[in-house]
């Protein structure tokens, strides 16, 4: 575990009653890096931000914020944290003028020039009550007021979600741009995988509570890939199956034409080794996107022929 | 505080709505005056009280409003997130909150009044409360109520929003705090403890707001966006402050009703020393109640007893037995109780009498076995050992006024003095028999203008001393037959009559001539005068011994004691700024007869919150109550 990380979470468990949205979860994030946290809906994403925003307090565990537990010390740490939430929640009547003046007077260093030219880079009418905005104006009000004190950690839970392409799109933008110009630390769940691959360092999934992949974004994609061929029996070979043991398949389908398998330890020599099996026939490898590489690792099992995984997934 | 204000000004911000509602509100009491027609001081009255009842209901409705929803809803949706995502404490977060509700209640209603005051009218806000001492604190009682009412509905959205089960928990809580705060609360009876009672009210009321603004505190600051987590702060923060406000009365209506003897002295007190023994009843304000108790001077044992108003404890005349009535409320019905002073292990004890009402006899027979109360003009004669009435009989009506004593046991003696008009006063004098069941007349006199009654303690002796000419007469106690004029004073004199032990009758006068013993024999034939040294008013104390009396000697500020000597007419100073405890009573109706010649009463004496004994034939004093013992 990095002591310097901006945010680290150690055995994070979340609990409503009898049901568990977190299990023992742990991770950190490098100072500078944008760590995405991936999971379905109901997997524990918004319950660990509120815990590590110190809106929650953890059932067992803790999330801390600059090496500091984030439930005890929120306040002060929020001075140094900008956070878009998943739902925007800033009162409906109030306009974004009113939100950058508010702000202004209660954080040590704001900066309203730097929002309102923001704002007017959006496009967002600073005199309109937030509650009159369209989804996407609320969207970047949001972020507009979550970047206002030059944060060096920004917490972005589904910024995206029920934003048009345009919208996401200047969003991304404004997001790139902060992460050239400050190396602000990124911590974001998303279920716009497209979006956030070409910005994610690193890459978490919950499944059930449980943090099944913690890894860097470029590991991950080398590890997962798509293998399909054909099988055949031949004099020498009259059973198969166990042919991509060594690649600790994570979904299998059995097609008209062959396999179609997702691997999640694809390494280039075992690969070779594997074209050469007697009866494996037109192996090819191809590397996934990450949206595919999260369906096959937190999706439920689909297909006619689905086989259940084995092996390392975390 | 700068995210404080920031919260608190953009929470009003938010609801500046609020402030034009109420200047339309204002409206209404400008109209009502004209709608109904209303000029002059009609109209400034009615616009008055409509601007009362619209401003009350702006700020307490606006409180009430804003405690359901300015925070409930944001806690269990978790809008309040974006609070706690800023660099903003809980504290900051609900107190902001409180602070605007507060000004924008306190703001409207002020909004509502102006065109009002203007107008005219006149803000009286007294006119509500009955306790004169409230109104000079109304507008901090009144932004308390504001802020009361604010945080108990936040209370309540908070666990209505929650749908736990904490909330049958919280029911549960309300019954047994509630329950609580009313047994500890109904042991400060309002007729004993009217102080404290008040105090207790308003502490557990002040605690409990206080409970709730803590709870609402607690909700946010530990709830945060878990509307779940914030019931569970709330309940265990409020219910803990109730049960410690619970506990707090019941540790105070406790403590004052563990008050004892001692407590009296800070107030000073009044005591009456028995008949014959060493039991004094002592009464006062014992931590802030009313308390009287029955006392040993020699043991300091002590025994409080409830009673109600005056009446209570009437000790026998042999000193062995004391009864009073006992009640609930201050309106009856009045249990009797009884306590055996001579046995030092003996409680109360509960006779199974009652008393409907206040009893304008109570006294007890020589031997306290034998009880005799004039209630509602019904002379009864009870027995408190069996707990049972042998006798009653209407003897008269309420505006008559009763003295009676214990001839003998069975035996019960009643002067009945009624005013049948011109001026005139008629005594009947009347006998109820417990033995024979019946009650008969012995006689009756007559008088111009009011009497006041002596007997001696057989009762078959009275002086009856006419206010109108200061005339003293010695009668017949049973006949009402005149035996001697002892004494026809001026109308600037004044005349205490009582009987010594061996029969002879003793008067004190005062007058511009200069104070006097006057001593009459049996048949009322003057024997002596004795010159007191100069005072203004005399009282006659106990007999000492045979054939010596202590007598008081006052003026406004001082009293000096004298010990004189009947026989040889010798008068000795035994102490200045002391006053008798036990008075040569006149009135064979008070609660405890003269005392006995020679009994410790005679030697019980006052000073300024102290009870002394001091033995006037040595000289030896102590303190017995109050003061610095020595």
């Amino acid at each position: 575990m990095n002591d310097s990380a901006p945010i680290r979470v150690e055995g994070l468990t979340v609990r409503y009653g009898r049901a568990f949205a977190c299990r023992d979860v742990t991770f950190s994030v490098a100072p500078g890096s944008v760590y995405a946290l991936l999971g379905r809906n109901g997997a524990g994403k918004s319950s660990l931000i509120r815990c590590l925003l110190g809106q929650q307090k953890p059932t067992e565990g803790q999330a801390l914020l600059f090496g500091e537990d984030s439930w005890t010390t929120r306040r002060r740490a929020m001075e140094r944290v900008g956070v878009v939430p998943e739902e925007p929640d800033a009162p409906l009547t109030m306009t974004a003028r009113d939100f950058s003046e508010f702000s202004r007077r209660i954080y040590p260093r704001w900066d309203s020039v730097a929002v309102a030219s923001r704002l007017e880079r959006f496009g967002v009418p600073v005199g309109v009550p937030f509650g009159r905005l369209s989804k996407g104006q609320r969207g970047e009000v949001m972020l507009s007021l979550a970047l206002g004190h030059s944060p060096p950690v920004l917490v972005l839970d589904d910024p995206t979600l029920g934003l048009d392409v345009v919208a996401r799109h200047a969003l991304f933008e404004e997001i790139v741009g902060e992460l050239a110009d400050r190396g602000t630390t990124v911590f974001l769940t998303t279920h716009d995988l497209s979006g956030f691959e070409g910005i994610a360092t690193r890459v978490g999934i919950l499944k059930e509570g449980r943090l099944i992949v913690d890894e860097e974004l470029e590991t991950l994609k080398a590890r997962f890939r798509r293998i399909r061929y054909a099988n055949r029996m031949t004099e020498t070979r009259t059973a198969f199956g166990n042919e991509l043991d060594a690649f600790e398949a994570v979904r299998v389908k059995v097609r008209g034409w062959g396999i179609d398998a997702v691997v999640s330890n694809f390494e280039d020599a075992a690969f070779e080794s594997f074209r050469a099996i007697d009866g494996v026939e037109d192996a090819e490898a191809e590397s996934l996107p990450l949206e595919e590489i999260f369906i096959a690792v937190a999706g439920e099992e689909q297909g006619a022929s689905a086989v259940g995984s084995k092996g390392r997934i975390a | 505080m700068k995210a404080f204000l920031a919260i608190a000004r953009r929470e009003i911000h938010e609801r500046r709505l609020v402030l034009a509602a109420a200047a339309a509100a204002s409206a209404i009491p400008m109209a009502i005056p004209l709608l109904r027609g209303f000029r002059g001081s009609m109209a400034v009255d009615a616009r008055s009280g409509t601007a009362m009842l619209v401003s009350f209901a702006f700020a307490f409705g606006l409180a009430a409003g804003l405690g359901v929803s300015i925070l409930a809803p944001s806690i269990a949706n978790r809008r309040v997130g974006f609070d706690f995502a800023r660099p903003v404490s809980g504290l900051a977060i609900w107190g902001g909150r409180v602070a605007a509700c507060c000004l924008l209640a306190v703001v409207s209603a002020s909004i509502v009044w102006i065109p009002s005051l203007i107008a005219g009218a006149h803000l009286r806000i007294g006119d509500l409360f009955i306790d004169t001492e409230l109104p000079r604190v109304w507008p901090l009682l009144l932004l308390a109520l504001i802020l009361a009412v604010f945080a108990a509905c936040h209370a309540a959205s908070v666990a209505l929003r929650s749908g736990s089960a904490l909330l049958a928990v919280d029911a549960g809580l309300a019954l047994v705090v509630g329950l609580g705060f009313w047994v500890a609360f109904s042991r400060l009876p309002a007729f004993l403890a009217p102080e404290p009672r008040m105090r207790a009210a308003w502490g557990f009321a002040l605690v409990a707001g206080l409970g709730l603004l803590l709870a609402g505190l607690a909700s946010v600051a530990r709830g945060r966006t878990d509307i779940r987590a914030a019931h569970r702060s709330l309940s265990l923060v409020f219910w803990s402050v109730a049960v410690a406000a619970v506990v707090g009365v019941t540790i105070y209506s406790n403590w004052v009703r563990a008050a004892t003897p001692e407590d009296l002295g800070r107030q000073g007190f009044r005591v009456t020393p028995a008949s014959s023994g060493t039991w004094v009843k002592v009464e006062g304000i014992a931590r802030g109640a009313r308390a009287s108790f029955l006392y040993d001077t020699a043991t300091g044992r002590f025994e409080r007893v409830l009673v109600t108003d005056w009446y209570g404890p009437a000790i026998s005349r042999e000193g062995r037995r004391a009864a009073w009535v006992e009640a609930r409320t201050g309106g009856g019905p009045f249990e009797i109780l009884a306590l055996n002073l001579d046995q030092p292990q003996a409680r109360a004890r509960r006779t199974r009498l009652f008393l409907e009402g206040y009893p304008s006899i109570f006294l007890l027979s020589a031997d306290g076995e034998r009880l005799a109360t004039v209630e509602r003009g019904v002379l009864s004669i009870h027995d408190l050992t069996s707990g049972r009435t042998l006798v009653s009989a209407r003897i008269a009506e309420d505006r008559d006024e009763i003295r009676g004593l214990f001839v003998d046991k069975d035996r019960f003696r009643v002067f009945c003095q009624r005013a049948p008009g011109g001026g005139k006063t008629r005594v009947e004098i009347l006998e109820l028999d417990a033995a024979s069941r019946r009650l008969r007349q012995r006689g009756e006199l007559e008088a111009e203008g009011d009497l006041f009654l002596t007997t001696n303690r057989v009762g078959d002796r009275v002086i009856a001393v006419r206010y109108r000419d200061r005339q003293a007469r010695l009668l017949d106690g049973a006949t009402g037959t005149l035996l001697a004029t002892l004494v026809e004073g001026g109308s600037d004199t004044s005349l205490w009559p009582g009987f010594l032990s061996d029969g002879r009758i003793v008067i004190s006068e005062s007058s511009s001539q200069g104070p006097r013993l006057s001593i009459f024999g049996r048949g009322g034939a003057r024997e002596r005068v004795i010159a007191l040294p100069t005072g203004r008013f005399i009282s006659l104390g106990g007999e000492v011994a045979s054939g010596q009396i202590v007598v008081a000697v006052r003026d406004v500020a001082r009293s000096s004691i004298y010990l004189v000597g009947i026989d040889d007419g010798r008068v000795r100073k035994l102490s200045d700024d002391l006053y008798p405890a036990a008075l040569l009573r006149g009135d064979p109706s008070e609660l405890n007869a003269s005392p006995s010649p020679g009994s410790e009463a005679t030697k019980l004496f006052l000073r300024s919150r102290e009870l002394i004994r001091l033995d006037p034939v040595t000289g030896a004093r102590r303190v017995v109550l109050g003061g610095v013992r020595r």
